[in-house]
């Protein structure tokens, strides 16, 4: 028995020496193959040059929302993907997809006091959700938590946010990093959407800013999406995020001429800079978003 | 052959099952985070004494944040660091009172990368690494927005 313990142990070893091997692949994106590569940990997890274990921290849709609000922008239903497309989506890439961009638009109705909206949002990424089978991270119990809350906000962004983590919990659990990682560009995406709508009718220079400042979580997107084997419908979006970055590397980064305001006790890292968003760089990133994100919603 | 699959379908539940238990971890240390909201993302890992996760977050212009390690009793006392776009160092909690969070605000939109050792763990010592990062808008130290 012991002897048969000691074979399993050192085969269990090797096996897990084999699986971080894996992780440590280059990018694997196949042009022909429609199969995800189940045989990944998280796609997020590879070692770095020093041997420690390196993890890009997905784009957050909370977040995302969050900033917009502060900037100043106000709700506009139009800017959001309409919920009667929920049908459409039938492949587990799209569902995947959407279902990113419909917790996006879960917590941007939500953040701006929409709760019918939100509500309608909430069933299209149950929807999808439960088509993916993840049964419980937008599920009843879930829905009857939000509806107990819809007064409060905080909560409700939450319960949001759990929910989010949950359904991203259980594609690491279920080794499909390829549906964890298509959720975030999903959502990433819708957010780019609504920013780049809401910065062209108002025109503010601070709005733009705040797009411009997604930059720096597509290069995040692009690494994980380039470490993850993508079927024939995710290519095209990893290509057309790559588009995408070519434009918003050649945004030019200024440094504030007034002071940074500093409060006491607070700690600040780094001068006052931001991106400037010219109006030619706008609309070509902006036209640049709208096809992306509408080629995936449609 | 059939030996070698059991076993990796034994390797492979129990990473499915520390997966969960990271997931059990962080949802118990949320409440670290009050008075900042949760960006709803799970940035955890498996750690061992002499082993580090690495976590590069972006931060934006405009929102203060709340940066919290946690992880399994097994590991001890976890250390952090935080490194800006240039590798430098801009905070470490082992000079800062072995502290558990930070909080700040950035100048400029930047990625940062968050380092989690267990310099504390016992050798064969192995367990979840989690960080938590919580946004709000900037306020003052008098709590009104900046």
């Amino acid at each position: 028995m012991s002897r048969m313990f000691k074979k399993i142990f050192f085969l269990s070893v090797a096996s897990g020496l084999l699986l971080a091997s894996c992780s440590n692949n280059p990018s694997k994106t196949d042009g022909g193959n429609a199969s995800i590569d189940t045989t990944k940990t998280a796609a997020e997890l590879k070692l770095d040059n020093q041997g420690k274990q390196l993890m890009y921290a997905m784009p957050s849709p909370v977040e995302a929302a969050a900033l917009l609000k502060s900037s100043g922008a106000k709700f506009d239903i139009a800017n959001l993907n309409a919920t009667k497309n929920v049908s459409h989506y039938t492949t587990g890439s799209s569902r995947a997809l959407n279902l990113g961009v419909y917790a996006t638009d879960l917590v941007y109705a939500n953040i701006f006091g929409q709760t019918q909206e939100s509500a309608e949002y909430f069933r299209c990424a149950n929807t999808l959700g439960s088509a993916l089978g993840i049964k419980d991270a937008f599920g009843e119990a879930v829905y009857k938590r939000m509806n107990s809350n819809m007064d409060n906000k905080d909560s409700l962004m939450a319960i949001i946010a759990e929910a989010s983590m949950d359904a991203d919990s259980y594609f690491k659990e279920n080794e499909r990093a390829e549906g964890s990682a298509l959720v975030a560009t999903g959502g990433w995406l819708e957010g780019l959407f609504i920013s780049c709508r809401i910065a062209e009718k108002s025109k503010d220079p601070i709005l733009m800013n705040r797009m411009a400042e997604q930059k720096h979580s597509l290069g995040t997107l692009i690494a994980l999406l380039s470490g993850i084997t993508l079927d024939k419908e995710s290519l095209p979006v990893l290509e057309g995020l790559k588009a995408l970055k070519v434009e918003f590397d050649g945004l030019e980064l200024k440094s504030d001429e007034s002071k940074p305001a500093k409060a006491e006790g607070t700690n600040t890292i780094g001068p006052k800079k931001h991106l400037v968003m010219t109006p030619e760089k706008f609309k070509t990133i902006s036209e640049k978003a709208y096809e992306l994100r509408n080629s995936i919603i449609k | 052959m059939k030996k070698a699959l059991y076993s990796l379908v034994i390797l492979l539940a129990m990473s499915t099952a520390a997966l969960a238990q990271c997931k059990g971890l962080v949802k118990k240390n949320m409440t670290k985070l009050a008075p900042y909201t949760h960006n709803g993302q799970l940035n955890s890992a498996n750690l061992k004494k002499g082993g580090a996760l690495k976590i590069q977050i972006s931060c934006y212009t405009g929102m203060g944040y709340r940066l919290a390690v946690c992880g399994d009793d097994a590991l001890g006392k976890l250390v952090f660091r935080v490194l800006d776009e240039t590798g430098h160092e801009v905070f470490n909690s082992a000079t800062n009172n072995n502290v558990s969070s930070w909080d700040f605000n950035v100048g400029t939109s930047q990625e940062l990368t968050v380092e989690i050792t267990a310099p504390n763990a016992n050798a064969a010592a192995n367990g979840c690494a989690a960080l938590l990062v919580g946004f709000r808008e900037p306020t003052s130290a008098a709590g009104r927005p900046m």
